[in-house]
């Protein structure tokens, strides 16, 4: 066995030092700014904002540390009202509405795990059919497509795809929010491709011999060889979408989502509209319930997504 | 006679072709219908968009709208509206310099310090990527708090960094920086682990310091990864951005906003009033889209074209 070699020279403790250094501090700052976070909202508005108890510890005296009252407050203050428009024999009728925040929930889930769902698996599907497939035209054609759609960056279509779902009437609604989002295109096409590529053809081979149809060999036994990956992108789709106001505040303006509900009254303006979320406490506490799924998801499924995805494949 | 030439055999052969071409279509049919949709169409629409105006009209509450060719008028509109506001692209290239390239090569240095399995490296991998898992919004919310009631409550001074006008700028870049890198660290690391170990032990017999082995072995063989991330990277100069929106909503002074925050406002205010926006129209907006795109494409690629020939060799 090879004895491995340690350099011990001093431009390697140098440059160690410094690079250990510098992650330090990175990696306290983004610890310590939740813990300040986590605490803040453990204190009244009083000792906050009037007090300046700004970095110190919560009293344990106040409910708002025994009770978690701002949490409390929070979560009964998360409706909305938006407005909707529609039509009421040929006139256009516009009404505000009061969403509760469990339809905010209700909205976040589905197009989180909608889009995460649906588009992993069509990017799967696809690049299955393309790299089993490779001398038919259409599949080099989408590898090509692919590539093209990942290195032109494409500005200022928002305002179309906005058109374009009233057109079908899918604008405003959950469907409609979710479809664009189904594509095969993106950088996990290039993940899923080059380890389908990589897939022994015998797997698939043995199982037509025992008279197993396409789909049954796609679905029984290729998806499962590759069911981790699967499910570690579904995870990153799934955190990425659970956190994306922007699109919610683009394309659903009536059927908010929990981030976009939060976004709003944090920094998008609905602070003046309820001043009871207005202390910063509770504005930091509405945050942290942003962070919950995502925080339980990672802890179960750490591994998963730290380890499965490489650009130029897939680590098994 | 060859058995595989046999009518059974061909018979056989053709049905198998058959029944692949049905399934390989089948699969591919509503994947490439919902592209043809919401790509192709979409963006052959955002171009025509591009060139023309329309005519509103509201008769009992409903709208109709009349369309006609614009020429180039749209273009002037948004070339206008770019020269107008230069400082957009100033502030876009400002954050391309200053936080993404050097986000980039930090984004390397602290992957290959966590390949190499140094002093806290399992922790500083998981450490790294929280930005990534906690919702951006939080470290936003969080970052807005300590610079405005954390730096009154530790300075006394009179506003918070965010508020000043001299220091705003400056505080979203470094926040841009602090909090921009933990995908391609995961993405890094795990390209850096799949190198062969047999060439970094040859290496090391060879007495190689860990600078040499960065540059010569772990940065070329990670390169092609690095090249997909930059490339995705430069788009980033009119997307990005800069988390402003979490941090200041809507309201940012114009004086310091991004391109990719400015189009994105600009979108916002066209939910309600597509045909009339304060800043741009629809029709306006696709032909800004359209002139940015036409300008980054082909800078993306020449950089490309560049990495390509000069950067380093995997041999």
């Amino acid at each position: 066995m090879t004895k491995k070699f340690k350099d011990t020279s001093i431009t390697n403790i140098i440059v160690k030092t410094i690079i250990l250094v510098v992650l330090l501090l990175f990696a306290i700052s983004y610890i310590a700014i939740l813990v300040w976070g986590f605490l803040t909202t453990l204190k009244s508005k009083a000792s906050f904002e009037f007090d300046g108890n700004v970095f110190g510890f919560p009293s344990i005296l106040e409910p708002e540390f025994y009770q978690l009252k701002n949490y409390k407050i929070m979560l009964e203050n998360l409706d909305l009202v938006v407005k909707d428009s529609f039509y009421n024999a040929g006139k256009l009728v516009s009404v505000n509405i009061r969403v509760p925040f469990y339809m905010s929930i209700y909205n976040s889930i589905v197009y989180a795990l909608g889009t995460a769902v649906l588009s992993t698996f069509v990017t799967c599907i696809v690049a299955y059919v393309c790299s089993k497939f490779k001398n038919y035209v259409f599949s080099s054609i989408i590898y090509m497509v692919n590539l093209f759609v990942m290195v032109t960056p494409i500005v200022g279509s928002s305002g179309v795809l906005m058109e374009l779902l009233r057109k079908f009437g899918l604008y405003d609604t959950l469907t409609g929010i979710i479809i664009p989002g189904i594509t095969f295109t993106g950088m996990y096409f290039l993940v899923f491709y080059a380890m389908l590529s990589d897939l022994p053809n015998s797997y698939s081979e043995a199982a037509e011999i025992d008279g197993a149809g396409r789909l049954r060999i796609m679905f029984s036994i290729i998806i499962p060889l590759v069911s981790k990956t699967i499910s570690t992108v579904i995870l990153l789709k799934f955190i990425a979408t659970w956190q994306d106001y922007n699109t919610a505040l683009l394309f659903l303006p009536s059927h908010p989502t929990v981030a976009y509900v939060i976004w709003y009254y944090t920094v998008g303006g609905g602070r003046s509209i309820k001043p009871e979320l207005g202390s910063v406490p509770i504005q930091i506490s509405s945050c942290m319930i942003l962070a919950l799924p995502i925080i339980i998801l990672f802890i179960f499924a750490r591994d998963k997504i730290m380890g499965n995805v490489s650009i130029g494949g897939i680590k098994e | 006679m060859n058995k595989n030439n046999t009518l059974p055999s061909r018979l056989g052969k053709s049905k198998r072709e058959r029944d692949n071409k049905i399934f390989y279509y089948s699969i591919l049919l509503l994947p490439i219908l919902q592209f043809a949709v919401f790509y192709i169409y979409k963006n052959f629409e955002m171009i025509r968009m591009a060139f023309v105006k329309a005519e509103v009209a509201v008769e009992n509450g409903i709208v109709y709208v009349k369309e006609s060719f614009a020429l180039f008028a749209n273009f002037e509109k948004g070339i206008q509206f770019l020269t107008g506001h230069s400082y957009l692209l100033t502030n876009s290239l400002i954050n391309f310099s200053l936080v993404t390239i050097p986000c980039s090569f930090l984004a390397l240095i602290f992957s290959f310090y966590i390949y190499k399995k140094y002093f806290l490296s399992g922790a500083f991998r998981i450490v790294l990527f929280i930005p990534q898992i906690v919702p951006a919004l939080i470290f936003s919310l969080l970052y807005r708090y300590l610079v405005t009631d954390g730096y009154i409550a530790l300075t006394g001074a009179n506003m918070g960094l965010l508020d000043n006008m001299d220091t705003i700028f400056p505080t979203i870049l470094f926040f841009a920086f602090w909090h921009g890198f933990g995908l391609n660290v995961l993405l890094y690391t795990n390209a850096m682990s799949a190198i062969n170990e047999s060439i970094v032990e040859a290496a090391q017999l060879d007495r190689v310091n860990v600078l040499q082995e960065f540059i010569y072995i772990t940065f070329p063989m990670i390169f092609s990864t690095a090249k997909s991330l930059w490339i995705v990277a430069i788009s980033g100069i009119i997307t990005d951005q800069l988390g402003i929106h979490a941090l200041v909503g809507l309201s940012m002074s114009g004086r310091y906003q991004t391109l990719g925050y400015a189009i994105f406002h600009i979108s916002s205010d066209l939910i309600r009033t597509p045909y009339d926006g304060t800043y741009m129209n629809m029709y306006e907006l696709s032909a800004f889209g359209v002139f940015l795109t036409l300008i980054l494409t082909p800078t993306v690629a020449i950089v490309k074209k560049l990495l390509d020939k000069y950067g380093p060799s995997v041999d």
